[in-house]
């Protein structure tokens, strides 16, 4: 780079050398994106590339977005393109449309598809690339519950359906198609198979009026019992926890299972779910607090 | 690589020339280093060898030498000892500015520049020239490393005999001081030291004719002894230094000679009898 904006400077061409000084440095580009040989610059599909041949790489994700708004191909010099896309799901309202539109025509499929669920437009992807990168997401995230939650919420918004055999175990439950049943959530719950029960009340198939009873039931002989372990009790509870913000219910299992909302903030899920909501939770966990 | 960053960013903004510049600097092989020297390119000429770090920017010697007919501190940028061997393989002569800019470089552009001027008399170097020159003629190829030694002994350079010695380095005992001498062949001879003898008669101040005979008879008890690879190369060595080659020729040295790829650094009579010898694959 030294090479670069060293004849920037001799050229005489000392913006366009303050720029990629800027830009080496990770800081604040905005002011240079009004010049209009800039933006034709970084708007030119082979300046990342060839950055990206000279080693070059980016670590903020705020200033990648931002260049990607004027070309796909700046992911390319993205250090970490996970947080890149972790990022792209948090904030997935905030995200401009130019933006989303280059990255529904990104070379990387992740990408691509997290970018075509945020827009609702599928133009760009195969049917089946959808499932196999959710199936990445839901490995790659999995210790991450606010992210998981995110996504599934996005993926439902945009009617994404995805096979039920690797799905089952997990929040992805809510998009999986044939859905899971109210019948099998009530099976599951008779044979005290609770865990599954209560992640498979995120599928929007299942009828909330009919099983809430049998949940709460369920909850207090997980609580109560001494058969479960402490593990099988910790995510039996994440399960239903997810399950209950999926379906939007969770002021109603936060009545019978207050522990829910120790849980939330331990997941660290604020945001998940509506402001009233999480004052709800809020108020539940300084209750719980209070009593320990 | 920053030349594809270079050539991007620089024709997006409309500086074909400076890109086709920095195109045949970086690619002299592809560009057979062709470049206008417009506005531009001069300013560039002029200005980045006072700005560029010389430790981040290596270019080959040919193309410093193209360059530094336009500035000469180009020449700093390139590694000296490649340099050296690109000016002794192709008999270049550096100007007096040209020398000048390497003075001003770092130690091992000094003694590039101390090594080409030479001295009036013969003189014995110190450090950093003389761990310059040891470090050159191991690095270059045998064929380049031989002329550096002959360019080293014609400009007066000389190297203390006991550093020579010490480190058994065949490739400069020619500049030897004090020379090695015709009683110290005879003596390892007689010592059966073949490998060192056959290295000693490179020395210019070693009588050729009257080793001559004794060399003979060691070679001949050496193929008795089946041959020692580094013996013969020391006496390839020597004798392609004294241009007296034809005198010990053989088919294994001549295959020595092929093999070395040592095409160039003699007479053209003496390589016909190479060739033929090759040819036959018989004794001369």
């Amino acid at each position: 780079m030294k090479l670069l904006k060293t004849t920037l400077e001799l050229l005489g061409e000392n913006e366009i050398a303050a720029f990629f000084n800027t830009l080496e440095r990770e800081e604040d580009i905005q002011e240079y994106l009004k010049n209009e040989r800039i933006v034709k610059l970084v708007s030119n599909p082979n300046l990342p590339t060839a950055l990206d041949i000279a080693w070059f790489s980016l670590r903020s994700v705020e200033l990648v977005l931002k260049l990607v708004r004027y070309n796909r191909n700046w992911l390319d010099v993205s250090r970490w393109r996970s947080d890149v896309l972790r990022h792209l799901i948090l904030n997935a309202e905030m995200i401009d449309p130019k933006t989303l539109a280059e990255l529904r025509w990104s070379s990387h499929n992740q990408f691509r598809v997290i970018a075509s669920i945020i827009s609702k437009d599928f133009s760009r992807v195969k049917e089946d690339e959808v499932a196999c990168i959710l199936l990445d997401c839901k490995e790659d995230f999995a210790a991450n519950y606010r992210i998981t939650l995110k996504l599934v919420r996005l993926a439902r918004e945009a009617n994404v359906r995805v096979p039920r055999t690797h799905f089952e175990d997990s929040v992805f439950v809510a998009l999986v198609e044939p859905p899971v049943t109210t019948q099998e959530v009530l099976e599951e719950l008779s044979k005290n198979a609770l865990k599954t029960a209560f992640a498979h009340v995120a599928s929007s198939a299942v009828e909330w009026d009919i099983v809430l009873p049998r949940l709460k039931r369920a909850y207090e002989r997980l609580q109560s019992s001494g058969t479960y372990t402490e593990d099988y009790k910790t995510e039996a509870m994440n399960r239903l926890l997810c399950s209950a913000i999926i379906r939007n219910k969770l002021r109603e299992v936060l009545e019978f299972a207050p522990q829910l909302a120790e849980r939330y903030d331990k997941l660290k899920l604020w945001g998940s779910t509506d402001l009233a909501t999480e004052e709800v939770v809020r108020r539940v966990h300084k209750g719980t607090l209070t009593e320990d | 690589m920053e030349k594809s960053l270079l050539r991007v960013v620089l024709e997006e903004l409309g500086y074909y020339d400076v890109s086709k510049f920095f195109s045949a600097i970086m690619e002299p092989e592809e560009s057979m280093l062709t470049f206008e020297v417009t506005e531009n390119v001069r300013k560039l000429l002029d200005k980045l060898p006072d700005v560029l770090d010389v430790s981040e920017y290596r270019f080959p010697p040919k193309v410093v030498l193209q360059l530094a007919k336009h500035n000469p501190k180009w020449l700093l940028f390139c590694v000296p000892h490649s340099l050296l061997g690109f000016i002794v393989e192709h008999d270049i002569q550096l100007t007096q500015q040209e020398l000048e800019a390497l003075e001003k470089g770092d130690s091992e552009a000094q003694a590039l520049a101390q090594l080409l001027r030479g001295y009036e008399q013969p003189t014995v170097i110190q450090k950093p020239l003389s761990d310059f020159l040891f470090y050159a003629v191991r690095r270059l190829i045998s064929r380049i490393s031989l002329r550096v030694a002959r360019l080293a002994y014609e400009n007066n350079v000389r190297v203390m005999n006991s550093l020579v010695q010490s480190y058994s380095y065949r490739l400069l005992i020619p500049l030897a001081e004090p020379p090695i001498t015709t009683k110290d062949v005879l003596r390892m001879l007689s010592k059966n030291s073949i490998k060192t003898a056959f290295a000693y008669v490179a020395s210019p101040s070693v009588d050729w004719d009257v080793v001559l005979p004794r060399l003979k008879r060691a070679y001949e008890r050496l193929e008795r002894l089946s041959y020692s690879v580094d013996a013969l190369k020391n006496l390839l060595w020597s004798a392609l230094f004294r241009n007296r080659l034809q005198d010990v020729l053989t088919v294994r040295l001549a295959e020595m000679y092929n093999c070395e790829g040592l095409w160039g650094t003699t007479d053209p009579v003496t390589e016909e009898v190479i060739r033929r010898m090759l040819e036959k694959g018989g004794e001369k």
